[in-house]
């Protein structure tokens, strides 16, 4: 049961951008699973949610000049089911296989995601490791920036009224991915997650490496210290070894009350997941 | 303000005006008194509520009414045919696969969603499809069972 | 013979077609809905309430605040005069609330919206009161007191039992061992959450409940005593209920309905509680904190068990004074002591108040006693199987509390499990952070017989063209209870199930039941029938033996049809004779079973688990359960199976994910999200092993088995763990986190 809200369901991209700037209590709502059950828990919800369903151009999985396009409104099922995303983007549908249950998959959308801004979001960090980019438009035309730079804090983001995620855009780019998450029971938000995309040569030379976790700190992190270290090296157990101490300090873990682990834990977690990563990536390549 | 909308439930068309604070599930239980489909957590975690919608498995919990204008739905009420059990309800039966009841509608909704899609699935697949509904009462196992009984079943239709 | 063979359940169809109707299916058309404002303090003093805006909101009917009701304090979880050592602190609502999400005030209204609008329009003027939330704390003299009319130092109760004397024991020892154990909250979770429906007719003042509920009687029993009503005008109705596991053993909100509906005009009010409620509101398990201190010989020998317990009670007594009872017989029963001291205390704080949960103190009292034991025999270097058979109870033994100990099979469950298990021959093989434990348990069937009364009643008859009804109040919960007390009639009267049709009789009908709880249903349920199905059998052979002109003893009735043995052709329908009886004896064809059992038939089991550590996380993963069950006849197997399973799963549960956490009274994870309990992809593999005994007349000792299996999964995990890895975890859950942080203080931590 909600509270009272209105609602409307525009069909294009500039409509709704409209509504949502003229009605400063509204939100979007794409697949529901986020912004529905937020809005169970507090006497006051937005007056307006504006249903952005019905706006066709943002449901397409698309590869245009080498780089992946996907619609924000495309469901977290699509994801785990798209044969482009299987193939060549594994870490992607990995992620989104994993989230939540198959109800939620149906109807939750990668747009709604990556705008929830959850730090622990789990297609945050294979998003963020394969560079993706994000489209933003607004009633004064569109912009695009990488998803790293998409989040401010727990639940912020830069998007500002009238302005809607409209597309991820992942650019072609050498390389094999790892998605690790670590949950103590299924179906479970994770305690931590971990998205490593690397160019890794057949004699184990690293070319290229980025590493994105979530729930490390406030928002889902690009672990750039750590790339650092392992970017033009030849990948060894003890460089591995070496890199999982600089991710653990490279973390941001909260301190809060709330949070289901200690800092301490959270710290050794990275480590673990880093070097599982990484293995795993280095296994696809042999 | 009232929205009217438009539903197909179990093959019959409904047209509704609705508040757009009502859920679908609200919907399917007050308004059409479908009440096979159960009320068990309201935040889509346990899927005691799903449904399916336009052939997908939903949590009808987290789906707003207006949302489903348009939609074709199908709840546990759906599922007999002239009088005849539908093959899931028939090996949740003959595999005692529910205990105090509450989440199989759910669960059945859940396992035709799946089979719909997957005629043949493997168990690893069933667990997984099925992680979306919680049973308190928790015989698994047995609810594995029953839902391999019924695609073996179905492939003989 | 339908005893001992599975057939599909009574309430099958029904259930998988969405037809069962549970307690929020049922809708009346002048129906208002209710809700609750709950306190956001742990402990306060309500200076002010007003609620004159939320009665002004359109749609609102009855606004209800602690001035608007009795003055009569009672308990919910009250079963009886016998519960004398019950306090009495509950009002139906009161100017203090003492955890957070006690009842402040309630509103019925045309809709829950209007309703709960309704709550954030009651003005609330609280004074906060200093709160305690730890045990220990609690029963220092200075601090806050919660109900000090009924209680000092907090303390709702105090059970101290035993015989011999310990510390003499102590000195007779070659070894001593002392250990402490905390436990930590659980919820029931049921996947129905707590409803009631009340309908006040205001001109014959009389009151009809609908409630989800394991215990209608007592429903009736405590809406009485709240409301000061002649029980006569009070009726209990439980529709199909959606799980109870204890969480529906007492009253919740059935008066606060009631009187709901009696301000608002007669008209019927329904309360559905929110998951947030049933998580906030309702009742937990105990947390439990234990100290054991064991002298023991060089052979083995238990001299002297000495344990100190502490349960949380939160907020209310409630079933609290029993649970600790009931916790010391755990020890108590499970194996001979030369000297043995129980000395136990039921504690108040302003916490969520802890009530009956699946296992009812077992599985805190079960970790305490069984890792106890468990560390004895691994420092001793003593097998723990071959450590427990020398010391476990057996027949004949005298305990406290049950009395003598009959028909009791844990020597061969330890047994069975151990070759099940193969646990000589795995246990040396060492494979690498592979473990395996094992763990007794007792429970009981039935509330245990020198604390609670003991009986039920049954009606069968048999209708002129030889349908037959069974009436029980047997409340089934959903284990299927129903469908095997129509076994036992069928196969008593010799006929098809298909003929008997089952009638679960609600309160009107006056046929006495304490409810489901303890695991006495089935025992109960099938013994009251069977002495019914007895009586009318008596009655129809000996009309048969007048029609037939033969005796008694020579009929016998085959698939409904009564027959001369030697002379099977002279023959006469069931119907037949009852149709002669009604209409030529101008009888009605009727047994009534009233069962009063004589003994308590305690059921034992064993334990085995076998799991592997994840060095990196600390992560357990659950490799295999063998559950093993001293059930005397299972009258369903499969059902049996079914609940070996499930509670088997409850223990891993208990063990490793779920907990309710609390910060200053708070909990933090209201929800399924934040609240672990296992799904599809977390459930081991289970092998339930049911111990049957040839005993003449099964059924008189059909032992309960709804609870037992989750006792003594979290010792044996425990066990296990050490066995894997030589850490001991002495508090629950084995988390990842605690069980890393332990190997990390041995230096056992991996990284890859």
């Amino acid at each position: 049961m909600w509270r009272k809200f209105e609602y409307v369901r525009p069909e294009t991209v500039n409509e709704a951008c409209k509504i949502h700037f003229e009605e400063s209590s509204s939100a979007f709502l794409a697949g529901g699973t986020d912004l529905l059950i937020q809005m169970k828990r507090v006497s006051k919800v937005p007056k307006l949610l504006i249903d952005i369903k019905n706006i066709k151009e943002l449901k397409q999985i698309a590869i245009e000049n080498g780089r992946l396009k996907i619609g924000s409104l495309v469901t977290l099922r699509e994801i785990e089911k798209s044969d482009i995303i299987t193939q060549k983007f594994n870490l992607l549908s990995t992620a989104a296989s994993n989230m939540g249950s198959v109800q939620i998959r149906n109807r939750g959308t990668v747009g709604g995601n990556i705008c929830n801004a959850s730090p622990g979001a789990d297609m945050l960090p294979p998003l963020i490791a394969l560079g993706a980019q994000v489209k933003i438009t607004g009633l004064d035309g569109s912009k695009t920036l990488p998803l790293e730079d998409f989040f401010k804090g727990p639940g912020e983001t830069v998007l500002n009224r009238g302005q809607i995620l409209t597309e991820i855009i992942i650019p072609e780019s050498r390389g094999k991915g790892a998605f690790l998450k670590y949950t103590v029971t299924s179906v479970q938000v994770a305690i931590m997650n971990i998205a490593v995309w690397a160019d890794i040569t057949e004699d184990g030379f690293c070319k290229d490496i980025r590493i994105a976790m979530g729930a490390a700190g406030p928002k889902p992190l690009r672990m750039k210290t750590t790339e650092e270290l392992l970017k033009d090296r030849r990948i060894t157990e003890e460089l591995v070894r070496k890199a999982a101490d600089v991710i653990s300090n490279e973390i941001q873990p909260s301190t809060r009350e709330r949070a289901r682990v200690s800092p301490e834990y959270r710290r050794h977690l990275s480590k673990v997941l880093l070097i599982q990563a990484i293995n795993s990536v280095i296994g696809g390549n042999r | 303000m009232k929205f009217q909308i438009k539903i197909n439930v179990n093959g019959k068309d409904y047209e509704l005006l609705v508040e757009p604070n009502l859920s679908l599930l609200d919907v399917l239980r007050e308004k059409l008194k479908l009440t096979g489909t159960k009320r068990g957590c309201e935040e889509g975690e346990c899927g005691a509520c799903t449904v399916i919608m336009d052939g997908k498995a939903v949590n009808s919990c987290l789906v707003l009414a207006v949302e489903a204008d348009g939609k074709k739905i199908t709840t546990i009420e759906g599922l007999e045919e002239n009088g005849e059990l539908h093959p899931l309800q028939k090996a949740f039966i003959d595999y005692h696969a529910f205990q105090c009841g509450f989440c199989t509608p759910g669960m059945i909704m859940t396992a035709k969603a799946l089979l719909d899609e997957n005629p043949h699935p493997t168990e690893e697949d069933i667990k997984r499809a099925i992680a979306g509904n919680i049973c308190r009462c928790a015989d698994y196992t047995n609810i594995i069972k029953a839902i391999m009984a019924a695609s073996k079943s179905i492939k003989r239709i | 013979m339908y005893v001992g063979k599975d057939i599909p359940r009574i309430d099958a169809a029904d259930k998988v077609t969405g037809k069962a109707v549970y307690l929020d299916d049922i809708n009346f058309p002048d129906m208002l809905f209710a809700k609750i404002l709950r306190s956001p303090y742990p402990h306060a003093k309500i200076l002010k309430i007003d609620t004159r805006e939320a009665e002004k909101l359109p749609g609102v009917k009855a606004v209800l605040t602690h001035k608007d009701v009795p003055k009569i304090p009672f308990n919910s979880s009250y079963r009886g005069p016998f519960h004398a050592y019950y306090p009495f602190d509950e009002y139906i609502l009161e100017d203090k609330v003492r955890f957070i999400g006690d009842k402040v005030a309630a509103v019925a209204a045309e809709d829950p919206l209007i309703a709960e609008e309704a709550l954030d329009l009651i003005k609330v003027e609280y004074q906060p009161l200093p709160a305690v939330f730890d045990p220990e704390e609690a029963m220092k003299s200075n601090g806050p007191q919660i109900h000090p009319e009924v209680s000092s130092k907090n303390i709702i109760s105090e059970w101290v039992i035993g015989w011999g004397d310990v510390e003499h024991g102590f000195k007779e020892a070659d070894y001593i061992f002392e250990g402490r154990y905390k436990t930590h909250r659980q919820a029931h979770c049921a996947m129905e959450t707590h409803g009631s429906i009340a309908k006040y007719d205001l001109i014959k003042n009389e009151l009809t409940v609908w409630s989800s509920t394991q215990v209608p009687f007592n429903v009736r029993r405590v809406l009485s005593i709240a409301l000061d009503m002649p029980i006569s005008k009070i009726r209990v109705i439980k529709p199909t209920i959606g799980g109870g596991f204890g969480g529906k053993d007492e009253v919740f909100d059935e008066p606060l309905c009631a009187l709901l509906s009696k301000k608002a005009g007669g008209r019927p009010v329904k309360i559905c509680y929110s998951r947030e409620e049933e998580f906030i509101a309702t009742r937990v398990r105990h947390p439990a904190i234990y100290e054991l201190k064991t002298g023991i010989k060089k052979d083995g020998t238990i001299t002297s068990l000495h344990v100190k317990a502490i349960l949380d009670g939160g907020a209310y007594a409630t079933a609290s004074p029993q649970v600790l009872r009931v916790n010391a017989t755990y020890f108590m029963n499970l194996y001979r002591y030369l000297n043995f001291k129980f000395e136990g205390y039921a504690v108040y704080t302003n916490c969520i108040p802890s009530g009956a949960i699946r296992g009812y103190g077992g599985p805190q009292a079960h970790f305490a006693l069984e890792t106890h034991l468990n560390e004895i025999a691994q420092e001793l270097g003593l097998d723990p199987v071959e450590f427990r058979l020398k010391n476990i109870r057996r027949d004949g033994d005298e305990v406290p509390v049950y009395g003598k100990i009959l028909g009791c099979r844990l020597e061969d469950c330890i047994k069975i499990g151990a070759e099940k298990a193969e646990w000589h021959k795995k246990r040396r093989e060492k494979n690498k952070d592979i473990g395996m434990g094992m763990a007794l348990h007792t429970h009981t069937t039935g509330p245990p017989p020198r604390i609670a009364p003991e009986t039920t009643t049954a009606i069968v008859s048999i209708s002129e063209d030889g349908s037959i009804t069974l009436i029980s109040p047997i409340v089934d919960v959903g284990t299927g209870t129903a469908t095997s007390i129509m076994k036992v009639v069928a196969d008593e009267l010799s006929v098809p199930i298909e003929k008997i049709k089952y009638v679960e009789a609600d309160t009107s009908s006056e046929l006495f039941d304490y409810g489901t709880f303890a695991d006495r249903a089935n025992f109960n349920g099938c013994n009251a029938a069977l002495l019914a199905a007895k009586e009318v059998k008596k009655k129809i052979l000996q009309k048969a033996a007048k029609m037939l002109g033969s005796s008694m003893e020579n009929l016998e009735i085959v698939n409904g049809v009564i027959r001369i043995k030697s002379s099977p052709e002279k023959r006469l329908p069931i119907g037949d004779v009852a149709k002669a009886i009604y209409f030529e004896e101008r009888q009605p064809v009727i047994g009534v079973g009233e069962f009063i059992p004589e003994v308590n038939p305690m059921a034992w089991g064993a334990t085995f688990v076998k799991l592997k550590v994840d060095r990196r996380t600390g992560k357990i993963n659950i490799l295999k359960i063998i559950s093993v069950h001293d059930v005397t006849k299972a009258v369903s197997p499969e059902q049996v199976r079914s609940q070996i399973r499930g509670c088997a799963i409850w223990g891993v549960g208990f063990s490793l994910y779920e907990e309710v956490i609390l910060r200053n009274g708070k909990m933090l994870n209201p929800t399924f999200r934040d609240y672990r309990i296992c799904r599809s992809l977390d459930f081991p593999e289970i092998e339930p092993v049911i111990v049957e005994a040839e005993v003449d007349r099964p059924e008189l000792f059909v032992k309960g088995v709804g609870q037992n299996a989750l006792i003594s999964i979290a010792p044996a995990i425990a066990a296990a763990l050490y066995d894997a890895v030589g850490i001991r975890i002495r508090e629950t859950p084995m988390t990842p986190e605690k069980v890393w942080m332990a190997m990390k203080d041995k230096g056992l931590v991996e990284e890859e």
